[in-house]
C-alpha cells in the first residue's frame, strides 16, 4: 500500500518535473529569440534647436530601428536603447555626461556635439567608438583610434563656395557678417579664407554685437560697399536671416549666399520671403521634389511621432547614419573592426547627401585613416519662399573643393 | 556720405525709441514702487509672441493682437504685484528678497516661453509690407510704423504722467511714499498702477518690434541689459531722462556697428561710464533715492 502510494507520487512527482522543464524551455527558447539591447549614448545641447534636434533624431531613428525588428548584427537582433544626455555645450558638463554614459551605463557607442574634444580621453581609453560632430585637430589627431567625424558643416562650406564660384563667375567680391564672439570671429576668419581661396575679394567683414537686435547698420553697409555677393553665417537662424532682410530692405541688389543648408522653411520663420528670394545655399534632400528613400523614411517617422514635418535641423543627426552603416559593414559590435570599417573610406547613406556619404582622411593633419565625412550635397535657390533644387555637388567635386581649401 | 548717416541715424532712431518705451516702463516701475524688476525683459518676449500668435496662428489683424500683448502683460504685471510683490515689498533686506523673487519669475516665464512655443524663432509675415525711398535713404514701411507707434505711447505716457491725478499719485508716491500715504493717496493701488502700466510698455514694445524683427526665447533676455544702461544714463528716477538716453544709445548702437563692428559696445560702456562718473544721476536724474 505504502509503495503503490510512493509510486503515484513519483509519477505526479515526474509529470510535473517533465511540465516545468517543457516550460522552462519553451521560455528559454523564446528568451533566445528576443533581441538584446545595444546601448547607443548621445551628448548634444538641449539649449539650442541644433542639438535638440539632434538628441530628437537620434531617440527617433532608435525606435525606427527597434519598430523593424532590430538591428541585425552577425546574424543576432539587437533593440537599439538611446541614452541621451545634456551636454549644456560645457566642457564639465560633457566631460560628466561622456564618463557616466563609459562607466556607468557601459555603452560602447556615443554620439556627440562638438564638445567631443572635452571628453574623448574617456573613450579612447575605453575603446569606445565615437562619432562626434566636431572638426578639431584635437579629434583627428592620428593617436585617435576610435573618434570620427559624422559632422559635414566644415566640409560642405568649401564643397558650397567651390560650386558657387564655379556657377557664378562674375561674382568678384564678398561682404560678410558674423556675430562679435568667440565662434563668429573663428568663423569669420574662416569665411574670408574661403572666399579667397576661391578668387573673391572680400571687401570688409563686419561682426556685430552678439546679443544684437536691430541689423540695420549691416543692411547699410552692405549696401554701401555694393558687393556682389553677400553672406552672413554663424549668428544662428535669427541673426544671419535678419542680416540678410536688413541688406534688402536697405535696398541692396546682390547675391545673397550661405555655406550652410538651412531649411528654407526655417528661414521663412524669420523672414518674409522677398529678404531672401534669390539666395543660394545647400539643401538637405528632404527639401528634394523627390527625397531619396533615407530621408523619406526620416519624414514619415518625424511626422508619425511629432505631427507635422517641422525642417528639423538634421547636421548632426548624420553622425547616427554613419554610425548604423558602420556597425553594419563591420556586422559586428567589436570596437575595432568596427572602427576599421569607418577608417577605410566607409560609404553610407543619409539624408544629408543625395546619394551617399565617405569617409575620408585628413593628411592635412597628418591621419592618413579616413576619419572626416563628406557626401555629395545639394544646392538650393530660394524662390517665393521655397527651396529649388538648382545643382549637386558630387563627392568628387567635394573632395577637389576640400583639397583646394584645406590642402589635404 | 549724407544718405549713409541718415540712414543710420533713422535706423538708431527707431531701434531708440523701442528702447525708450522699454526704459520708460521699467523707470516707472522702479522709480515708484521700488521694485527691481529683473523679469521685465520677459513681459517683452512674451509681449511679442501674444502678436505672432495673434497674427499668425489666431489670424488676427495686428492691431488687435498688439491689444492682445498689453492687457496679457498688464495682466501679468497685476498678478506678479497681487501674488509676488506685495508680499515682500517691506520686508527685512526688501532689495535682496525682491531681487530673488524677480529671479525666480523671470526663470519662471523664460520657462513658461520654451515649454509654451518651442526654441524655433518666429516671424511674422509683413504687417506693412513696402520701402520707400527719400533722398536715398531706404525707410521700410514697418519701420515708420514701429517710429509713429513708439512717439505716440511715449507722449501718451508722459502726459499721463505729468497732468493727470493718477500721474501726480505716482509721482508723490515715487518722491516719499509715506507722505503720499498720509495724503490720502493709496499707494498699494499706485504700485499695482505702475507694475501694470509697466508690464504693458514692455508688452507694447515686443509686440511692435514683432513685425520688424523676430520672435525667439532670449529676446527678452538679450534686450534686459541696453534697457537697465538706458535707465542709468537717463536717471533711475527720470521718466523723461530716458528719451535722450534711449536715443542717443539706438544711434550709437548704430553708427558703432556700421564703423566699428561688435566693440561698439565697449565704447558704449566707456562712453556710459564717464557720463555717469561726471553725472552719477544721470542726465537729467535728481538723484531720489530710490530705496533698493
Amino acid at each position: 500500500m505504502k509503495s503503490k502510494k510512493f509510486g503515484k507520487c513519483f509519477v505526479v512527482l515526474a509529470l510535473v518535473l517533465v511540465l516545468v522543464a517543457g516550460v522552462t524551455g519553451v521560455c528559454t527558447s523564446q528568451a533566445s529569440a528576443q533581441p538584446e539591447t545595444l546601448k547607443i549614448g548621445c551628448i548634444a545641447f538641449f539649449g539650442f534647436p541644433l542639438g535638440l534636434d539632434f538628441a530628437r533624431g537620434v531617440e527617433l531613428l532608435a525606435e525606427v530601428v527597434n519598430n523593424k525588428g532590430g538591428l541585425d548584427i552577425g546574424g543576432k537582433k539587437y533593440n537599439i536603447k538611446a541614452i541621451v544626455y545634456d551636454s549644456k555645450f560645457s566642457d564639465e558638463v560633457s566631460r560628466a555626461a561622456a564618463e557616466r554614459l563609459v562607466y556607468k551605463d557601459k555603452v560602447k557607442f556615443i554620439l556627440g556635439d562638438p564638445t567631443v574634444d572635452a571628453w574623448l580621453s574617456a573613450t579612447e581609453t575605453n575603446k569606445v567608438i565615437t562619432i562626434g560632430c566636431g572638426d578639431t585637430p584635437v579629434m583627428f589627431d592620428p593617436k585617435n583610434k576610435y573618434t570620427f567625424s559624422g559632422h559635414v558643416a566644415h566640409t560642405e562650406a568649401p564643397q558650397l563656395w567651390g560650386w558657387f564660384a564655379g556657377n557664378y563667375p562674375n561674382v568678384k567680391t564678398c561682404f560678410s557678417a558674423h556675430p562679435d564672439n568667440r565662434f563668429g570671429q573663428t568663423y569669420g576668419a574662416l569665411t574670408k579664407k574661403l572666399a579667397e581661396s576661391f578668387s573673391l575679394k572680400m571687401l570688409d567683414q563686419i561682426f556685430y554685437p552678439p546679443d544684437a537686435t536691430d541689423f540695420s547698420a549691416v543692411g547699410t553697409k552692405v549696401k554701401n560697399l555694393n558687393a556682389d555677393v553677400f553672406v552672413a553665417q554663424y549668428g544662428g537662424p535669427v541673426a544671419d536671416n535678419l542680416c540678410y532682410k536688413a541688406a534688402w530692405q536697405a535696398g541692396w541688389k546682390g547675391q545673397a549666399f550661405a555655406s550652410s543648408t538651412v531649411p528654407a522653411a526655417t528661414m521663412m520663420q524669420v523672414v518674409p520671403p522677398e529678404a531672401v528670394e534669390g539666395m543660394i545655399l545647400g539643401a538637405w534632400t528632404m527639401e528634394m521634389d523627390t527625397p531619396p528613400p533615407v530621408a523619406r523614411e526620416f519624414m514619415d517617422a518625424w511626422i508619425a511621432k511629432y505631427g507635422k514635418w517641422e525642417s528639423p535641423e538634421i547636421i548632426y543627426t548624420n553622425a547616427w547614419y554613419v554610425l548604423m552603416a558602420a556597425l553594419k559593414q563591420a556586422n559586428s559590435l567589436d570596437p575595432d573592426k568596427v572602427a576599421n570599417v569607418l577608417a577605410n573610406g566607409m560609404k553610407y547613406k543619409s539624408p544629408c547627401f543625395v546619394t551617399s556619404g565617405v569617409m575620408v582622411s585628413r593628411p592635412d593633419l597628418g591621419n592618413s585613416r579616413t576619419v572626416d565625412t563628406l557626401g555629395d550635397l545639394a544646392v538650393k535657390r530660394i524662390e517665393g519662399g521655397k527651396a529649388k533644387i538648382i545643382g549637386t555637388v558630387s563627392i568628387e567635386e567635394a573632395i577637389k573643393a576640400n583639397k583646394t581649401f584645406f590642402g589635404w | 556720405m549724407m544718405v549713409v548717416i541718415g540712414q543710420l541715424v533713422l535706423d538708431g532712431m527707431a531701434m531708440g525709441l523701442v528702447y525708450v518705451i522699454l526704459a520708460a516702463g521699467l523707470v516707472l516701475i522702479m522709480s515708484v514702487s521700488r521694485i527691481f524688476l529683473i523679469a521685465y525683459g520677459q513681459f517683452y518676449m512674451i509681449g511679442a509672441y501674444v502678436v505672432w500668435a495673434g497674427v499668425t496662428i489666431l489670424k488676427l489683424p495686428f492691431f488687435v493682437s498688439l491689444c492682445m500683448a498689453v492687457l496679457t502683460t498688464a495682466i501679468l504685471g497685476l498678478l506678479s504685484y497681487r501674488l509676488i510683490f506685495q508680499y515682500i515689498q517691506y520686508v527685512e533686506r526688501q532689495f535682496l528678497v525682491v531681487i530673488v523673487a524677480a529671479i525666480g519669475l523671470m526663470m519662471l516665464l523664460g520657462q513658461a516661453g520654451l515649454l509654451l512655443f518651442g526654441t524655433i524663432p518666429r516671424g511674422i509675415p509683413p504687417v506693412f509690407p513696402g520701402i520707400i525711398t527719400i533722398y536715398g535713404i531706404s525707410i521700410p514701411i514697418d519701420k515708420l510704423v514701429l517710429i509713429l507707434l513708439a512717439v505716440v505711447v511715449t507722449l501718451s505716457l508722459f502726459l499721463v504722467y505729468e497732468k493727470t491725478s493718477i500721474g501726480r499719485a505716482a509721482r508723490a508716491v515715487a518722491f516719499l511714499p509715506e507722505a503720499a500715504a498720509l495724503m490720502g493717496i493709496g499707494t498699494q493701488q499706485v504700485y499695482l498702477a505702475v507694475l501694470g502700466i509697466g508690464s504693458a510698455l514692455a508688452g507694447f514694445a515686443g509686440g511692435i518690434m514683432a513685425p520688424s524683427y523676430s520672435v525667439h526665447p532670449e529676446m527678452g533676455t538679450n534686450m534686459f541689459l541696453p534697457v537697465m544702461l538706458i535707465m542709468m544714463l537717463g536717471g533711475m528716477d527720470s521718466l523723461l531722462g530716458t528719451i535722450p538716453s534711449g536715443l542717443i544709445f539706438g544711434i550709437t548702437l548704430s553708427f558703432g556697428q556700421f564703423f566699428i563692428g561688435g566693440q561698439v559696445q565697449i565704447i558704449l560702456y566707456v562712453v556710459i561710464g564717464i557720463i555717469i562718473f561726471l553725472k552719477p544721476n544721470g542726465l537729467l536724474g535728481r538723484g531720489v533715492k530710490l530705496g533698493i
